[in-house]
């Protein structure tokens, strides 16, 4: 179960993050994206980027359960995560409503599944923004606790999937358990217990 | 929002073409006239639809190329391969391949309830009673996106005349097919099947709600409801429910199958309004299908003029 760094390199997450974004450019531009192209790119990074989090809360228990290298997957999975939440918008803004700002934003109240949406993507911007060495020196132990909000982002978007979709919500609710599964991880005294593990186990190999 | 953009009207290139289509689909429609006299007409023309190419070249053409608002008419290929059809997929672009063997013919369509005349009619037997006409409609979708389609079809009003509503009757309840063997979808216990929709009798009797067997000026394909459906155009989509066995004249308003899923979502009436919203989204504006176009939702779908006495002393953010 224990990886060596060296057996996956790290440089794998790009073409691998970058892979699906790839896929969706060439189905546009091939006009291969059926009926109704915008939803199925909203779709399409919405759901990636829901992927892409999951992946990011999945480091570090793959870490503690002895995948030594997950942890440093996981600020480049945290930004391609960004990344995905950033072209989901960016499809909302510019390919669905053509930048009518001033209608978007007269029409959000009563846009009810975006609100959560949003919620997590200014999350996810500021956390994005922080992912550097630079910022955690400078905000010490305040970066932790800010960086704790991605959870909440979690919450939010999945609410926001939810929301969005008028009936079938099977995939979403598969992304629901994956990510009670990562929370589970989060518990304090689980999470005591399985560093402790790990120093014994690292003990032993000494 | 409030205009239909400049690229939404049709170039006249495209317009020349469309003229050209439409001739050479005044022969094919020929070809499929002779083809109705053979005895499995429907098999033969569904039988072309469904193995021609998907091309600008299948592209039939209808009476006019846009609607009364100068909308352009979407696309065969659009019309015929994004569909909600529960019964058989969750997945609108699953639906034309899991029906394409769905069996049509025949067909027969039961009319009861509070009727005088109450009776069993076969498809074939009502295309040849009542003269089809063609109707182009805008559909709207509870989901925000629109098609404009042009239906064939005749008035319900005349079935309904022709069983005669006793004075009991004031709604009409609707029923599709539930065949679990040949509707994969239906298999699944996520909804309460059958598909049940409904109408009060004077929207029924309204002359644009009609009973539809085709478009582009061909026979239903199964995606869109074959053989028989309802069309009426200033509701959501959902209530122009499709492949109907069953008519009946009630007395009390019917549960549809969206309300009974989620009352609080989803009204017995269901008119397109951009002022009352559904309670997760806005219904402020639609997404045009073939075009990425978004435009204002309007009033009861554009159709205010034809039907807003029917709801005149009624509030309509109550009766959703």
């Amino acid at each position: 179960m224990v990886l060596k760094s060296k057996s996956v390199p790290l440089w794998i997450v790009h073409p691998v993050s970058l892979a699906p974004l790839l896929w969706l450019v060439i189905q546009w531009f091939a006009n291969n994206l059926g009926a109704n192209p915008i939803q199925a790119t909203t779709q399409y990074t919405g759901r990636f980027a829901i992927s892409g989090l999951l992946l990011t809360l999945a480091c570090t228990p793959l870490y503690l359960l002895g995948v030594d290298i997950a942890r440093k997957f996981r600020r480049p999975l945290g930004l391609y995560t960004f990344m995905y939440a950033s072209l989901h918008l960016l499809t909302f803004v510019v390919l669905d409503y053509r930048l009518q700002i001033g209608f978007i934003l007269k029409n959000l109240r009563f846009q009810i599944f975006i609100l959560p949406g949003l919620l997590g993507f200014l999350i996810f911007l500021s956390l994005a923004l922080t992912s550097n060495k630079w910022s955690i020196k400078k905000l010490k132990t305040r970066w932790k606790t800010l960086h704790r909000f991605i959870y909440l982002a979690g919450v939010s978007v999945l609410v926001h999937a939810w929301w969005a979709k008028k009936y079938d919500r099977r995939l979403i609710l598969v992304f629901a358990i994956i990510f009670i599964t990562l929370m589970v991880f989060r518990i304090p005294a689980l999470q005591k217990w399985l560093r402790e593990k790990k120093k014994q186990r690292r003990a032993a190999r000494l | 929002m409030n205009k239909i953009p400049s690229s939404e009207i049709t170039p006249e290139k495209v317009y020349s073409r469309r003229n050209f289509l439409k001739k050479a689909a005044m022969v094919t429609a020929g070809a499929g006239f002779l083809a109705a006299c053979q005895p499995n007409a429907a098999a033969v023309i569904n039988g072309i639809t469904a193995t021609a190419p998907a091309s600008d070249a299948t592209q039939p053409a209808a009476s006019a190329a846009t609607d009364e608002l100068g909308r352009n008419l979407t696309s065969f290929k659009d019309i015929t391969s994004y569909n909600n059809y529960y019964e058989f997929s969750l997945g609108k672009e699953e639906v034309a391949r899991l029906a394409k063997d769905f069996k049509t013919n025949p067909w027969s369509v039961e009319v009861s309830g509070l009727v005088n005349n109450p009776g069993t009619y076969d498809v074939d037997q009502l295309i040849t009673k009542f003269d089809e006409e063609e109707r182009i409609y805008r559909m709207r979708c509870v989901e925000a996106w629109s098609m404009v389609i042009p239906w064939l079809g005749f008035p319900l009003s005349k079935l309904l005349a022709e069983v005669e509503p006793t004075s009991e009757a004031k709604y009409v309840r609707f029923v599709t097919l539930l065949d679990k063997d040949q509707m994969p979808g239906a298999r699944s216990d996520m909804f309460p099947w059958p598909y049940i929709e409904g109408l009060r009798l004077d929207e029924a009797m309204n002359d644009l709600t009609l009973l539809s067997t085709g478009l582009y000026g061909k026979q239903l394909l199964p995606q869109n409801g074959a053989p028989l459906r309802v069309v009426v155009p200033w509701k959501y989509g959902f209530k122009s429910i499709k492949s109907i066995v069953k008519i009946e004249l009630v007395k009390d308003m019917p549960i549809s199958l969206w309300m009974n899923v989620a009352p609080h979502e989803y009204g017995f009436y269901a008119n397109v309004n951009p002022n009352v919203n559904h309670p997760r989204w806005s219904q402020a504006s639609e997404r045009v299908i073939g075009s990425n176009a978004r435009v204002d939702t309007l009033l009861f779908n554009g159709y205010e003029e034809e039907v807003a006495h029917l709801y005149k002393d009624m509030d309509l953010s109550l009766w959703y």
